[in-house]
C-alpha cells in the first residue's frame, strides 16, 4: 500500500473481513461461512477517483456496502473523516430501474435522502430538486413524472441527483454505466467528471469494464476472491500489470481493432469462497505457480504475489 | 460462391400498439452465408434481437405485422412455414443461444435430462448413445467432469459453465446456423473470452454459420468476419468487420466509435452523441439519424437506401456517402 498521510484520507479500511453464515444446524448455528472479504486494507483520498475492478464474486459490492456503513465487517475497522456519516456517503447503483422507487414522483425520489434525515418543508425540498435536476441535465417540467417514464440514461441522472442531494463527500458508483448504451454511457461519464470538478467529490468507481475504469480513475485496485491483489496508479497498473491475475484479466479484455482471440483459456472456474485456499488464492488458476506460492501472500508494494518482480522482469514468460 | 444460409430481404415489421404502431424493423436486408460469422451491432431498440427472432419466427403470432419483405432460411420461406415444420427446424437446423443462461435452462430438471431430451427429440439415438453424445459435447466445451455435470441442476453451476452447456447443446445436431443473442454479456471477461474461443472453434469445425448479436464493438471486432450496424430499426452500415470498424463511413458508426472511453485520453471529455434515439411510433421522415447527425443536409429528408461503396461488400445508408462516392 502506498504511503498515505500527506494526502487527506476520507475513508480508511483496516484489515476488513466480512463473512456470511451459510447453512445452519439444529440449534441455528452456522455450519459454514461464505468469505466475502478477506483482509482488505484501503485508503480513499479526498477528491480522487479510486477504481475497483474484479470479476463477479470477488467482493466488489460487499466492499461498497462496508464503505457505506450498510454492512458491519466481521473484523477490522472503517475510519476516516466520512466514516459513519450518513450524509457524507452516497451510492449510485447499476440498475436505475430497481433502485428508484417506482411509486414516487421524481422530485420526491431526488430529495429522499434529505427528507429522511432533516426536517425541511415541501417547498424547500422542491427547490432543492429543481436545483439538482438542472445540475444533472433533467428538465424542470419532468420532475412531477414517475421513474418509469424515463429512459435508462435519464433514470441514471435521477439516481445521481439523488446521491448529490445530501451534499456528500464520497459517492460510491457501483457499475453506474453497465446497463447503458455506449452513447448514453459517454454522457453519464462526462456528467460525473463535471460534477466531481465542481463539488470536489471523491468517487469510488466499481466496474468490470476496464476501458471505463481507465478513463475515469487515477488509482485502481484489483480484487480477487475478497482480497486486493494489486493496487496502484491506473497508468502503471493497466499498462504494466505485475500480478498474474491482473495480467490475465487485462489480457482477456476485448479491444477494438485487435483480431482473433488468442490462445484458448483452459480453466475459468473460481475457487469456492466457502473454504479458502491456504496459500495464494490465485494458485489453481495461475500459469506461473511454483511450490513457493503455497504460502499465504501479503500485499507488498501494491502487489500480492511473491514472484511479482521476478515475473514482471521476465515479461510473464 | 458459398451457399446462402439466411437471406432477409427488405423486411419491415411493426408491432401494433394502442392508437398506432411501433415501426421496429425498417427495410432490413441481411445475408448470412455458410460457415460465416456475421455480427449485428447497435444500441438498445435498434431491432437487433427482433430481426433475429423474426428470422426464426420466435415472436408471438398475433403480436406483429409484416409490412414487407421476405425471409429465406435454408431454402424455406420462413414467413409461410407452418408451426410443425418450424418446430422441427428449431434446434436441429437452426439453434439459438441467449444472453441469460439461467433462464434458458429449466431450473427443475437436471442438466443431463434437459440435454438428452433435446438430443433425442431431433435424432434417433438411444438413451445411452445420447448420453455419450452429451458428454462429448460438454468435453468439447472444456468441461472436465462432464458425467458429473449431467447430474447437476442449473443453479449449482456458474454462469460461464451454464453458457458453455447451452453452447454445447446448441451444436448437438450440427446446425447450419446458430443465432447468438448477446451470449457473453452476462459473463466476466476471462469467461467471455473462453466462451467466444470455444464458440468459434466449434462453429469452424462443423461449418456452422453464426449470427452474432452484440452491443460491444470490441467483442464484435475480435469475433466476426462481417458485420451489420443497426440504428432505430434500419441497417446503416455493413461490410467486413475490420474495414467497417477501422474506417467507418456512416456518421452514426463514426459517432459510436468516438463515444467509446478508449477513444479519449483519460480525463478528457468523451464525445457523446447529442440527442436521443427517435421515437419508433413516430419516425421522422427521411434518415432516422438526421436529428443527431453533424453532417445532415437537404437530401437527408428522404430515406437513404444502402449504397454500395466498393467491391468488398461495403455499404452505407447515408446520402453523404453516396455524394462522396460519386465524386
Amino acid at each position: 500500500m502506498s504511503v498515505g498521510g500527506a494526502s487527506d484520507t476520507v475513508l480508511k479500511l483496516a484489515d476488513i473481513s466480512v463473512r456470511f453464515p451459510s447453512g445452519a444446524d439444529w440449534l441455528g448455528r452456522a455450519t459454514s461461512h461464505v468469505h466475502a472479504l478477506n483482509g482488505v486494507n484501503l485508503d480513499v483520498r479526498r477528491g480522487e477517483t479510486l477504481g475497483i475492478v474484479g470479476e463477479s464474486g470477488c467482493g466488489k459490492s460487499t466492499l461498497a456496502q462496508v464503505l457505506l456503513g450498510l454492512l458491519q465487517p466481521s473484523a477490522g475497522q472503517v475510519t476516516g473523516a466520512a466514516a459513519g456519516d450518513e450524509s457524507a456517503l452516497q451510492i449510485v447503483f447499476q440498475d436505475p430501474q430497481s433502485s428508484l422507487n417506482s411509486r414516487m414522483r421524481v422530485w420526491r425520489v431526488i430529495t429522499e435522502p434529505v427528507f429522511a434525515r432533516q426536517r425541511k418543508s415541501t417547498s424547500e425540498l422542491r427547490r432543492l430538486a429543481v436545483e439538482l435536476a438542472a445540475k444533472v441535465g433533467l428538465r424542470e417540467e419532468t420532475l412531477d413524472r414517475y421513474p418509469h417514464e424515463f429512459s435508462g440514461g435519464q433514470r441514471q441522472r435521477i439516481a445521481i441527483a439523488r446521491a448529490l442531494s445530501s451534499d456528500p463527500d464520497v459517492i460510491v458508483l457501483d457499475e453506474p454505466t453497465s446497463a447503458l448504451d455506449i452513447s448514453v454511457q459517454a454522457q453519464i461519464l462526462n456528467l460525473l467528471e463535471a460534477l466531481q470538478r465542481d463539488r470536489n467529490l471523491t468517487y469510488i468507481f466499481i466496474s468490470h469494464d476496464i476501458s471505463v475504469i481507465s478513463h475515469m480513475c487515477r488509482r485502481v485496485a484489483v480484487m480477487y476472491l475478497g482480497q486486493i491483489v494489486e493496487i496502484g496508479a491506473a497508468s502503471d497498473l493497466l499498462t504494466r500489470p505485475r500480478h498474474p491475475y491482473t495480467q490475465l484479466l487485462l489480457g482477456s479484455v476485448p479491444t477494438l481493432g485487435e483480431e482473433g482471440l488468442g490462445e484458448l483459456i483452459e480453466d475459468t472456474e473460481l475457487p469456492s469462497n466457502r473454504r479458502l485456499p491456504s496459500g495464494c488464492f490465485f494458485f489453481d488458476r495461475c500459469a506461473f505457480s511454483k511450490p513457493v506460492c503455497r504460502q499465504p501472500q501479503r500485499l507488498i508494494a501494491g502487489v500480492r504475489c511473491c514472484r511479482a518482480d521476478e515475473l514482471a522482469n521476465a515479461g510473464f514468460p | 460462391m458459398r451457399k446462402s444460409v439466411l437471406d432477409i430481404d427488405n423486411l419491415s415489421l411493426e408491432f401494433p400498439v394502442y392508437g398506432g404502431a411501433v415501426s421496429a424493423v425498417n427495410r432490413v436486408s441481411l445475408h448470412v452465408q455458410e460457415g460465416e460469422i456475421v455480427g449485428i451491432v447497435g444500441e438498445s431498440g435498434s431491432a437487433k434481437s427482433v430481426t433475429a427472432m423474426t428470422a426464426m419466427r420466435l415472436l408471438p403470432r398475433e403480436s406483429f405485422h409484416i409490412r414487407s419483405g421476405r425471409i429465406t432460411l435454408l431454402g424455406h420461406d420462413m414467413l409461410a412455414l407452418d408451426e410443425q415444420k418450424l418446430a422441427a427446424m428449431r434446434g436441429r437446423d437452426v439453434a439459438m443461444i441467449f444472453q441469460e443462461p439461467l433462464t434458458a435452462l429449466n431450473p427443475t430438471k437436471r442438466v443431463g435430462a434437459q440435454m438428452l431430451g433435446v438430443i433425442r427429440l431431433h435424432t434417433r439415438l438411444s438413451e445411452r448413445e445420447a448420453r455419450l453424445h452429451a458428454i462429448k459435447l460438454l468435453t468439447d466445451m472444456r468441461i472436465n467432469d462432464a458425467e458429473e455435470i449431467l447430474q447437476r441442476y442449473p443453479f449449482e453451476l456458474s454462469g460461464g459453465m451454464r453458457q458453455r452447456i447451452l453452447i454445447g447443446l446448441a451444436f448437438a445436431c450440427s446446425p447450419k446456423l446458430l443465432i447468438a443473442d448477446e451470449p457473453t454479456t452476462a459473463l466476466d471477461v476471462t469467461v467471455q473470452k473462453q466462451v467466444l474461443q470455444l464458440l468459434r472453434k466449434k462453429a469452424r469445425e462443423l461449418n456452422t454459420a453464426i449470427l452474432f448479436i452484440c452491443h460491444d464493438l470490441a467483442v464484435v471486432s475480435q469475433f466476426c468476419d462481417r458485420l451489420y450496424v443497426m440504428y432505430a430499426g434500419s441497417v446503416v452500415e455493413t461490410g467486413p468487420t475490420r474495414a467497417v470498424l477501422s474506417a467507418p463511413q456512416h456518421p452514426y458508426t463514426r459517432a459510436l466509435i468516438r463515444a467509446l472511453p478508449e477513444s479519449a485520453r483519460p480525463g478528457q471529455a468523451l464525445r457523446s452523441i447529442r440527442g436521443v434515439v427517435p421515437n419508433l411510433t413516430d419516425m421522422p421522415t427521411g434518415c432516422a439519424f438526421q436529428e443527431r447527425c453533424d453532417h445532415a443536409f437537404e437530401a437527408c429528408s428522404s430515406i437513404p437506401p444502402l449504397f454500395s461503396l466498393d467491391d468488398e461488400k461495403r455499404a452505407s445508408a447515408c446520402w453523404l456517402c453516396e455524394k462522396e462516392h460519386a465524386a
